[in-house]
């Protein structure tokens, strides 16, 4: 059990910066997701945290300790990776307990903590077989065995379910969020899939090309995004972003169209360039214009079972929008969108 | 199947028959039965024949005498035991030294293919110029070895061919120098093929390098060591030209290998249907290890990756 602390990371390849000041506090016990774009820099701060890349610039501590120069072995992380990396030449129980015999324990107390590990995860059918003789998910669950049969400071998590199938993907990482409950040790988990960050994390640490975006609750990042591209990056289907200026009337002007009537408006606006973002189920169609309503044609319509997506050109910008199901409208059809005044998001990046 | 045309009795019986695969390799095994298959029958008629150019009346005279004289000649057992040493003696030299030249140059990236030429070169070198040039290295007054030896404190020099105690150990390490390139070659494709991500693991999960080594990298190479062991193994019982230009079996017969006893059967006492009874011999073993070699091969290919 131990709090992780980067401070002030950098990691350059050559004349290539991968992470640049990134700070990132974590407490003891708390489950915090690392996401952001492929190349963004989440995997590599991992890996320096586990110490399997050296750190250019910056320290990072665990537990007080500072371990930016240690050695893997000495740091007390466990890691489940996202190929597993399973010992292909031993079976799932001496997987499982290679770390313990690594650190000396002895046979009795090895077969006791194997025994609990496959117990928790349901692997005890399969203790006698070797990796290539189980499935995807088995697999990753020896692979998470393995990590959590040492007890260790810190679990990190890369990308461990991207291999698996989507409903595969579902059940696991339940099953990891129940772990977590369990055990209550520090988690730090990568991954590029928002729906895992939101559903598994007690933070968020947003990366976009080796900076730190923002951190924050799952819903702190949802509901009060800092730029446009982290509102863009969390929730399904993504934040519509336009471009806008001020206008007389207290008004906007978005596309083409003149918003009017829309304030109070936070105060004061932001400076150019101004972006106006609003989620797809803030916007309600209307059958006929308002001043607060910008037309559009349907363009596209996704029936998705419990609500429709529609997709609405309006001047030179698609929009995005949830109506109930099925929908009403098809393709082609002129419509207004009204946004909720309420719900809007001002960004200036 | 619908088909315009009934099959002819041709392709029923000869393209579609079960022996269309023998069919198919016939051509291959004409060549071989003639280059190989041959020779083997013609030195197996020769062994029961009595051809001494000696004893030249004998000629013709059919009988178990050179088999009698295979099973009850010390010189026999002398020859086996001194293969089977010598068979040891270049699998342990080489595998240590291949494994260890390999796992100095695997994470090797700058000059990787200098580095790896260097250690390929010996077995550039004919085995007949690796002899001569080993065997003036040996020379008890000239060679080199003796030289550096000089600079070592209470280690006398030795007269390293004509010593009966060193005599196979040198032909060994000389045998080791030419062939361990292989095994190298072996190794380092057999550590590239181990994935990093093993290591990663492991290295978190607490193992230092020894252990490493010990539990990824050995047990990843078992089935390529195991290959390795035999192909050695073969090299090192036929190996003829560095034991017959060093020392060619002596001093006394201390580094009369199988093959050696052979030729020297042969071409110096001129008994060749003894001579062929000893090739029958050295058959027969050749075959327990490629036996053991086949039997390697197919479960190399089950190794998986995960």
């Amino acid at each position: 059990m131990a709090n992780v602390q980067f401070n002030s990371i950098f990691k350059r390849y050559g004349q290539v910066e991968v992470l640049s000041d990134v700070g990132i506090d974590i407490k003891d016990g708390e489950f915090v997701v690392l996401v952001g774009p492929s190349g963004c820099g989440k995997s590599t701060l991992l890996r320096m945290l586990a110490g399997l890349e050296t750190v250019t610039a910056g320290t990072i501590a665990i537990g007080q300790r500072d371990v930016t120069h240690l050695p893997p072995r000495e740091r007390d992380v466990a890691m489940v990776f996202q190929n597993y990396a399973l010992y292909p030449h031993m079976t799932v129980a001496d997987n499982i307990a290679f770390p313990l015999r690594m650190m000396g324990f002895a046979k009795s107390h090895i077969r006791d903590q194997v025994t609990r590990a496959a117990e928790m995860l349901g692997l005890m059918p399969y203790l006698a077989r070797f990796p290539r003789e189980l499935s995807g998910g088995q697999r990753q669950r020896v692979a998470m065995g393995r990590a959590v049969v040492r007890e260790p400071d810190v679990f990190l998590f890369d990308e461990p379910l991207s291999n698996l199938d989507a409903s595969l993907r579902v059940k696991m990482r339940g099953e990891i969020k129940q772990m977590h409950q369990r055990l209550g040790t520090t988690m730090i988990y990568v991954t590029h899939d928002q729906v895992e960050a939101m559903t598994l994390g007690d933070r968020i640490v947003v990366l976009r090309s080796g900076r730190v975006e923002q951190i924050g609750t799952p819903l702190e990042l949802y509901n009060k995004p800092v730029n446009s591209f982290v509102a863009q990056f969390i929730g399904s289907p993504a934040m519509n972003i336009f471009e806008a200026r001020p206008a007389a009337d207290r008004g906007l002007a978005i596309e083409d169209m003149l918003l009017t009537d829309l304030f109070p408006l936070p105060h004061p606006l932001p400076e150019n360039p101004l972006l106006v973002g609003i989620r797809p189920h803030d916007i309600e169609l209307t059958p006929a214009k308002t001043s607060d309503a910008l037309s559009g044609v349907v363009v596209l319509v996704e029936e998705m079972g419990n609500m429709s997506l529609l997709t609405v050109q309006s001047g030179s910008s698609y929009v995005q929008v949830e109506a109930p199901s099925p929908s009403s409208l098809a393709t082609g059809a002129p419509v207004f969108m009204r946004p909720m005044k309420e719900k809007l998001h001002f960004f200036t990046e | 199947m619908p088909s315009s045309r009934r099959p002819s009795r041709f392709s029923r019986v000869v393209l579609d028959g079960p022996l269309f695969p023998f069919l198919m390799i016939l051509p291959a095994l004409i060549v071989l039965g003639l280059v190989i298959g041959l020779p083997i029958l013609e030195a197996l008629r020769l062994s029961f024949d009595t051809i001494a150019l000696r004893r030249p009346a004998m000629a013709g005279t059919y009988g178990f005498h050179n088999y009698l004289k295979l099973f009850t000649d010390p010189r026999t057992y002398s020859a086996l035991w001194l293969s089977c040493l010598y068979m040891a003696g270049t699998v342990v030299g080489s595998i240590i030294l291949a494994l260890t030249a390999a796992l100095l140059t695997r994470r090797v990236v700058r000059f990787s293919g200098l580095t790896r030429l260097i250690f390929l070169l010996p077995w550039t070198v004919p085995a007949v110029v690796t002899a001569l040039v080993w065997g003036v290295m040996y020379d008890g007054n000239f060679g080199v070895i003796n030289r550096l030896i000089d600079f070592i404190p209470f280690i006398g020099g030795h007269n390293w061919l004509v010593e009966r105690q060193t005599a196979l150990a040198s032909l060994i390490v000389a045998q080791v120098w030419n062939e361990f390139p292989m095994a190298y070659v072996f190794f380092l494709a057999g550590l590239k093929a181990i994935p990093d991500e093993l290591y990663e693991a492991a290295a978190i999960d607490r193992a230092n390098a020894l252990q490493q080594f010990l539990f990824i990298t050995l047990p990843q190479l078992r089935y390529i060591m195991a290959v390795i062991v035999i192909l050695v193994m073969i090299m090192g019982f036929k190996s003829f030209p560095i034991i017959y230009i060093l020392t060619g079996g002596g001093p006394a017969g201390a580094t009369e290998t199988l093959t050696i006893l052979t030729y020297n059967t042969a071409f110096r006492s001129l008994d060749f249907s003894y001579a062929a009874t000893l090739g029958i011999l050295a058959v027969l073993a050749s075959i327990l290890l490629v036996l053991g070699y086949l039997k390697l091969l197919p479960r190399s290919g089950n190794e998986g990756t995960t």
